[in-house]
Order: structure tokens, then C-alpha cells, then sequence
């Protein structure tokens, strides 16, 4: 009968809804975990890039393993010729609108290990704004001498040299080359090879 | 027989138990979602000002378009050196046919298929994401997910990109590349149209002493 249908009160038995209950409780808080451990994450992705971010606006110097090309003659039995060295320097550029003093220097290999490192206590290296200088991996250690000398020896084993300021944060340094010739000043010409005529630079 | 009685039912209605729970979860969410917020915020702030303030500063992650042969470059570099040294060197291009070293006269092949390489000369930084655009529109999204190290790159062809192959297109096509690395920021990489320094790229074989180019 419809009077006793809508009189019955459409509820559930307790066993029943605390079952119910429970698998809800589970969802939810499998549901809140996710959650969470996405919104821990986000806020320490934002945290790092934050860091980097200020990182890279209070870097202070500009480092660089540079290769150093010099033309040395090397004489071979009775033979004497021109050998391009390949030699490798450090350039440090205080790039700060301000004295930036240096407190550690140090070499990493390719696995971001600490080959070597040295501190310069006591304001014994200090830029002025806009000043560079040059130093070599023999003035950081002894042990990486053989840099010096071989550039490209330097390019497979050594990973960065890190550069601390007092003050400030640590710079990497990149690879580069001093005195590169830009290409887009060198002139060209045509010149006479026997009969043809060729294209030549003029550097 | 008397009309038979209803008894009210014992058990508990679910949906305002289920209704509950969800609504304490989600509120305990958000009070969190605040409070980290609110933690964040003077952070995100200082970044602004950090970005501000590295606006005329060198980014660490650059890109670099060109259509040169890095080892020739690098082999260009000691025989211009030379020639300063000697003065009786002659350096043509592209003709190894009438190279003559004994007379001083060495040849170059400087062009090379367009290469885009991206560098990172920072600390290690993950890349999750590499979005190429040009010519006012998404070319190409890559997901490398890869982790630079200070000096490592990496290099792509235009033409598996979807580009045109002259470096002259890319650059009046208003080229850009924008990375976005695992700590959830996108970063502008500055793309630059000429080739970068053979000496931060290419390596010498210690065994046989040749150069050997992007790897």
C-alpha cells in the first residue's frame, strides 16, 4: 500500500552503512594522500626553483676553463716545426657591481666529485668590479698540474670548477676559448690557384 | 486484526556519514593547500625580484643554431694562429682537392648541416620538457627528461623538429625554446645564431688525436 510504502523510512541497516562508511573513509584517505604528497611536492618544486632562481641572480663572478692556444716551435730529431699547444687556463671576471672576494675554489670530475679545492682566507683574492684574472689548476692543487698542459685532458676528466664568494653564491665555470677568432671578421677573397680561382680567408 | 505498525528503522542514513568525511578531507586540503601557500608566497615573491634583477644576466641553459662544422672551426682557429705566427699560410675553402700543405696551403670545410644544441653551463638541472616554437607557433614538444651536468648538451636536427633547415629561417621566424625543468619552472633559453665555442663541444680521441664533433 502507498501509505505504509511512504511511512517506511528509507534508511540502511548499521552494519551496513558502517561497511559503506569504511570503504568511503579508505577512498578518501587514499584520495588525501595523493593529494598531499602532490601538493608537498609541487610546494618543494617551487621552493628549488625559487633557490635557483635567486641563485642565478646573485652570481657573482663569471668562471671559464678556457683553452689557450699557443704556438710554440718543437723541434723533432733534426726536424723543427710549429706545434699549436693546447694549454688550458682558469679565467675568474667579477661580473657584481661591488668587490667580490673569493673564499673557495674547487675542482669537480664529471661525477661531481671534489677532486681538489682551495680556500683563500683573509681577503687574499679579491676582485674589483669589472676586474678579471687568470689562474691555473696548478694554483688550486699540484696534484691537477696536468691540466695545465693539456687541455683536453682537462675537457674528459674534469667536470666544473666551482667558484665561492664570500657573500654570495657558488659560480660553475664553462668551457670556452681565449682570444676565439670570429669568424664573422675574417674577410674573403679570391685568389689563384694555378688556373682556378679560389675562395681564401683573410683573418 | 489491527493495522500492522511500522517500526522506524535503526540503521544510519550513509550519505551524511559519506557527505562528512568528503567534506573534512577536502576542507583538511585546502587548509594545507593555504598554509603551504602562505609559506610559498614571500618565496615567490623574491623570486620575482631574483628574475628581475637576472634579466640582463647570462641564462645558464643557451642555444646555439648554426650551420658550421666544429671541428674545421676548431682546426680553422690553429692554422689562422699559425699563419700569425709564419705568415705564409693560405686557408681556402671547401676545395681539400687543391690542399698543398708543404706549399702552405690548407683547405676548409667550414658548413655543415643545421644543428639546434642546447648547453647547460650551470648546475645540473633536469629537463622535463623542451617546447620548440617558431613562426608564431608550437613546432614540436619533446620530453627528454634528461638531467644536464655543468657543460652537457644536447643537440637536434631542425628537421626532426618539424623546421626548416636554414638558419636564417629560424632566426626570422622569431625561433625559441622554452624548457621546463623538474623544478616545475619554465625557463626562456637564449637562442643564439652562431655557432658556440669548439672548445666547450667537441673532444679529442686521446688514442688517435682527432676531433670528434656533437655526440
Amino acid at each position: 500500500m502507498p501509505g505504509r510504502r511512504s511511512a517506511r523510512r528509507l534508511g540502511l541497516s548499521a552494519p551496513l552503512v558502517g561497511v559503506l562508511a569504511t570503504i568511503c573513509l579508505v577512498l578518501c584517505l587514499s584520495l588525501y594522500a595523493l593529494a598531499a604528497a602532490r601538493l608537498t611536492q609541487i610546494f618543494f618544486a617551487a621552493s628549488g626553483s625559487v633557490v635557483r632562481a635567486v641563485e642565478e641572480a646573485k652570481k657573482t663572478v663569471d668562471v671559464a676553463i678556457l683553452l689557450v692556444q699557443e704556438p710554440e716551435f718543437v723541434t723533432e730529431g733534426n726536424k723543427t716545426m710549429l706545434k699549436i699547444m693546447n694549454r688550458t687556463a682558469i679565467m675568474i671576471k667579477n661580473t657584481w657591481p661591488d668587490i667580490a672576494e673569493i673564499d673557495v675554489i674547487a675542482v669537480l670530475d664529471k661525477s661531481g666529485n671534489i677532486m681538489a679545492e682551495r680556500e683563500f682566507g683573509g681577503g687574499s683574492l679579491v676582485l674589483a668590479p669589472g676586474s678579471e684574472i687568470m689562474m691555473y689548476f696548478a694554483n688550486i692543487s699540484l696534484s691537477l698540474s696536468a691540466y695545465d698542459q693539456d687541455f683536453w685532458l682537462a675537457r674528459r676528466e674534469v667536470g666544473a670548477v666551482l667558484v665561492y664568494p664570500s657573500g654570495g653564491v657558488a659560480s660553475y665555470s664553462r668551457w670556452g676559448t681565449l682570444n676565439l677568432i670570429d669568424l664573422s671578421k675574417c674577410g674573403l677573397s679570391v685568389i689563384w690557384i694555378g688556373e682556378e680561382p679560389v675562395v681564401a680567408f683573410a683573418c | 486484526m489491527g493495522k500492522p505498525r511500522v517500526r522506524p528503522s535503526r540503521g544510519l542514513s550513509a550519505l551524511p556519514v559519506i557527505l562528512a568525511i568528503m567534506v573534512v578531507a577536502i576542507l583538511s586540503l585546502f587548509i594545507a593547500s593555504a598554509v603551504m601557500r602562505a609559506q610559498l608566497d614571500p618565496a615567490l615573491w623574491a623570486r620575482e625580484l631574483a628574475a628581475q634583477g637576472a634579466e640582463k644576466r647570462t641564462s645558464w641553459l643557451k642555444a646555439y643554431v648554426y650551420d658550421v662544422d666544429l671541428c674545421e672551426l676548431l682546426r680553422f682557429q690553429g692554422l689562422v694562429l699559425k699563419n700569425k705566427t709564419l705568415g705564409n699560410i693560405t686557408i681556402i675553402y671547401g676545395r681539400p682537392d687543391l690542399e698543398n700543405q708543404s706549399a702552405g696551403i690548407y683547405s676548409v670545410q667550414l658548413s655543415s648541416p643545421t644543428r639546434i644544441l642546447i648547453i647547460n653551463e650551470g648546475p645540473p638541472v633536469e629537463i622535463e620538457v623542451l617546447a620548440f616554437e617558431a613562426f608564431g607557433a608550437l613546432q614540436k614538444e619533446l620530453r627528454p627528461g634528461v638531467e644536464l651536468k655543468t657543460g652537457e648538451y644536447l643537440v637536434y636536427l631542425p628537421g626532426d623538429l618539424g623546421l626548416p633547415e636554414s638558419v636564417d629561417a629560424l632566426y626570422h621566424g622569431n625561433f625559441r625554446i622554452v624548457a621546463y625543468t623538474s623544478l616545475q619552472e619554465s625557463i626562456e633559453i637564449i637562442v643564439i645564431f652562431t655557432p658556440p665555442d669548439p672548445a666547450a663541444i667537441v673532444a679529442i680521441d686521446p688514442a688517435s688525436g682527432k676531433c670528434i664533433g656533437e655526440v
